[in-house]
């Protein structure tokens, strides 16, 4: 049992962590509202924040989702546009010649859910739809924008097209494993939201003052901050471990998790700062409006406590073993 | 990252589970917190310590196995799976013990340790006064220099298992011309005794296991001081940094808790609450997987520091919620004195014990959060 981080997982965490705050500051952030993503693309392509999972044929890394939960935090820190999530989930189920062009920011790749919105769908070369296992490619098909609060976050509704089977080389992903990769890296994306929020505002409680102190000094500010910090730090043990195992229910487990941490601590970072984070011109919406975007995206709370619901309780008098008892290591329930 | 126990923690916890599935007693024993069931509780408590089981991460020398962090863990996890007994030895061993490790002399280590963990000597808390609560600092009780020792005077309160135990521990003002947290030492004193009165006080759940101690004149000796005289301060605050942090209520404690709201659900299914029931659950999961965080830290070298504040109302918390769920799902059957009522009222005891969640709140406001006073 070793819980922690290699020093190369640390090091890539710290160069992307290095390399955001020009990357992706809130003005470029804020260019991104209602527009494509544009050269913000081709930066994080240029970090290699694509590659670090995809294949060194196909000019990756060959790592895996352990090694890129931080710096994928890391951009939630930033409230970084572009389809980070979509992209990360679709590189394995892509083929090696498509994924050369995804991994430097050429070809952009799109990923939605039958029956709900798309993400960036108007400048994706990939459009690849989950239909329960399904994994299919979609060609032509016609895109109706939808506004949305985050407007970052620019939706689209996709109807007809047509539909092809994609068949990755030598590696078939299912519709389920893609959307449980999605539902981790927006996992990862919130947790970083999270800590950024609460940075931020414990920075304005110390430097605000009323009635002649900080408002930091006030145990009504500080205790609801101090929840929102131990909620955040319970969650991201549960995001990591999921990125090392990548089972379904460790999954659903980190997206209850962070959603919740992200919920709670958009409401105490508004509340703590008051009346000026209830604008636009306040950059605290940026972080905001995405937290509470991606609490909602691929899996709510909610929803990811009732799909893992059944493995925990199985029906009465069923001889099933009981997935906890059987647990014998915090890599391998839900087996 | 390797989230798999070895082969050797997998052999340990088999060589745990083992033994206790050969050994817990089958039926439960009366309550660790009345006469009859602390007696029951001390005969199990020296069988674990017979087979070894007692303290598996001290050092052999004390009764141990020399464990590790995660085998202690693993432990922890086994026995409360197996719905074995509650620890009545658990404020030596978790909260005294740590101290002496860290502060006390190869002596004291020598005459104390072994007896604890053997429950020959059974021990107390003694942190409370009836005006030092949350404000510890406020502490009243004075300790006299005189010949080869100390004559301590004054009053704790809320000794768990006070009227059951032999011996206790707590802060005393030794300097009477310094005040609040400076010129107060940490002593272990005798409950049996000439000038120790003790009067028992019912909880919450009927029990009378909690103690005031009265004290006046009661010789301790030198030899019972722990660290250095009017340093108390500082060794009491690493117990209690400990008491919070991991030592105290281990995740296996809250996971079997949960085990058990999911086999009551599956009994008294009620799809209003399976939400709630869920989330707890993997509250608990996540508990876990902190420890494991923090466990791995710490063999690297580092230290529980204020994050144990995290800790405490998580726990605490969480525990309240299992509890609570319990008692919704069984519905009118919550009124009948019962292990599901009984541990609901004492976890309402958690967010108090150990450190208020308000004194908490505030250590990580100012001490991780940095926020201003």
């Amino acid at each position: 049992m070793h819980f922690a981080f290699t020093e190369e997982q640390i090091a890539l965490r710290d160069a992307v962590r290095d390399a955001l705050p020009a990357i992706s500051p809130p003005e470029r952030v804020r260019a991104c509202w209602g527009a494509p993503v544009g050269e913000l693309w081709t930066d994080l392509a240029d970090l290699g924040l694509l590659a670090i999972e995809a294949p060194e044929a196909a000019g990756g890394m060959d790592l895996n989702a352990i090694d890129w939960v931080l710096p994928v935090e890391e951009t939630g820190r930033h409230a970084t546009p572009g389809p980070l999530i979509e992209t990360l989930a679709a590189i394995p189920a892509l083929p090696d010649d498509l994924v050369e062009s995804v991994v430097t920011g050429e070809q952009r790749v799109a990923v939605l859910v039958a029956g709900e919105p798309a993400l960036d769908a108007d400048i994706a070369d990939v459009l690849l739809r989950i239909d329960g296992d399904r994994l299919e490619r979609v060609h032509g098909a016609d895109l109706t924008p939808r506004p949305t609060i985050d407007r970052c976050r620019r939706l689209f509704t996709v109807e007809g097209g047509n539909a092809e089977t994609l068949t990755a080389s030598g590696r078939e992903l299912s519709g389920q494993a893609v959307f449980d990769r999605a539902a981790l890296a927006a996992s990862a994306q919130l947790i970083g939201l999270s800590r950024a929020m609460l940075d931020r505002t414990v920075e304005y409680a110390k430097s605000r003052q009323q009635f002649g102190k900080a408002i930091g000094s006030f145990q009504a500010v500080q205790h609801p901050l101090a929840d929102a910090l131990m909620q955040i730090s319970f969650a991201a043990p549960a995001v990591y471990r999921a990125a090392w195992s990548m089972d379904s229910g460790h999954i659903s487990m980190a997206k209850a998790l962070a959603s919740d941490a992200a919920w709670r601590t958009t409401r105490v970072a508004l509340q703590a700062h008051g009346a000026v984070a209830y604008t636009t011109e306040y950059d605290l919406h940026l972080w905001m409006k995405r937290a509470l975007a991606l609490a909602s995206a691929w899996g709510g709370a909610r929803w990811h406590r009732a799909r893992i619901a059944p493995s925990l309780l199985p029906p009465k008098r069923q001889t099933r073993p009981d997935p906890v008892r059987e647990q014998s290591s915090t890599g391998e329930h839900h087996a | 990252m390797n989230l798999r126990f070895s082969d050797a923690e997998r052999a340990f916890q088999a060589e745990c589970r083992d033994w206790l599935a050969a050994n817990v007693p089958a039926d439960p024993l009366p309550s660790g917190d009345t006469a009859e069931g602390f007696a029951l509780h001390v005969e199990w408590e020296k069988e674990l310590f017979a087979a070894g089981w007692a303290v598996v991460s001290w050092p052999e020398r004390y009764g141990g196995r020399g464990a590790s962090l995660v085998e202690w863990l693993i432990f922890e996890e086994e026995y409360y799976r197996s719905g074995a007994p509650s620890r009545v030895t658990q404020n030596g061993i978790f909260l005294l013990a740590p101290t002496l490790f860290e502060f006390g002399t190869e002596e004291q280590r020598e005459r104390i340790l072994r007896s604890m963990a053997a429950a020959e000597t059974l021990w107390a808390q003694a942190w409370s006064e009836p005006n030092a609560g949350s404000d510890l600092a406020n502490v009243r009780g004075a300790a006299q220099r005189v010949d080869g020792g100390w004559r301590l005077s004054g009053q704790k309160t809320w000794c768990t298992r006070g009227m059951f135990c032999d011996r206790a521990y707590g802060l005393f003002r030794t300097d009477p011309e310094q005040r609040r947290h400076r010129g107060l030492t940490y002593f272990l004193f005798p409950l049996h005794a000439p000038g120790v009165t003790l009067r028992g006080v019912e909880r919450l759940d009927g029990d009378e296991s909690f103690a005031e101690v009265f004290l006046d004149d009661v010789f301790v000796p030198d030899a019972d001081v722990i660290g250095e005289v009017n340093q108390g301060w500082r060794v009491a605050m690493a117990t209690t940094s400990t008491e919070r942090g991991l030592s105290l209520r281990s995740p296996g404690r809250f996971m079997a808790a949960a085990d058990r709201l999911l086999a009551l659900y599956r009994e008294r299914p009620d799809p209003g609450l399976l939400d709630r029931v869920i989330d707890v659950w993997m509250r608990a999961q996540a508990y876990r997987l902190y420890t494991f965080q923090t466990v791995t830290r710490m063999q690297a070298g580092g230290s529980m520091g204020a994050d144990s504040s995290l800790n405490k109302i998580f726990w605490s918390e969480m525990d309240i919620e299992i509890h609570e769920l319990a008692l919704v799902l069984l519905g009118p059957q919550a009124q009948l004195d019962g292990r599901w009522t009984r541990d609901f009222l004492f976890s309402l005891a958690g967010p108090i014990y150990a450190g208020t969640n308000e004194i908490q709140r505030n250590i990580i406001a100012r001490r991780v959060l940095e926020l201003p006073r």
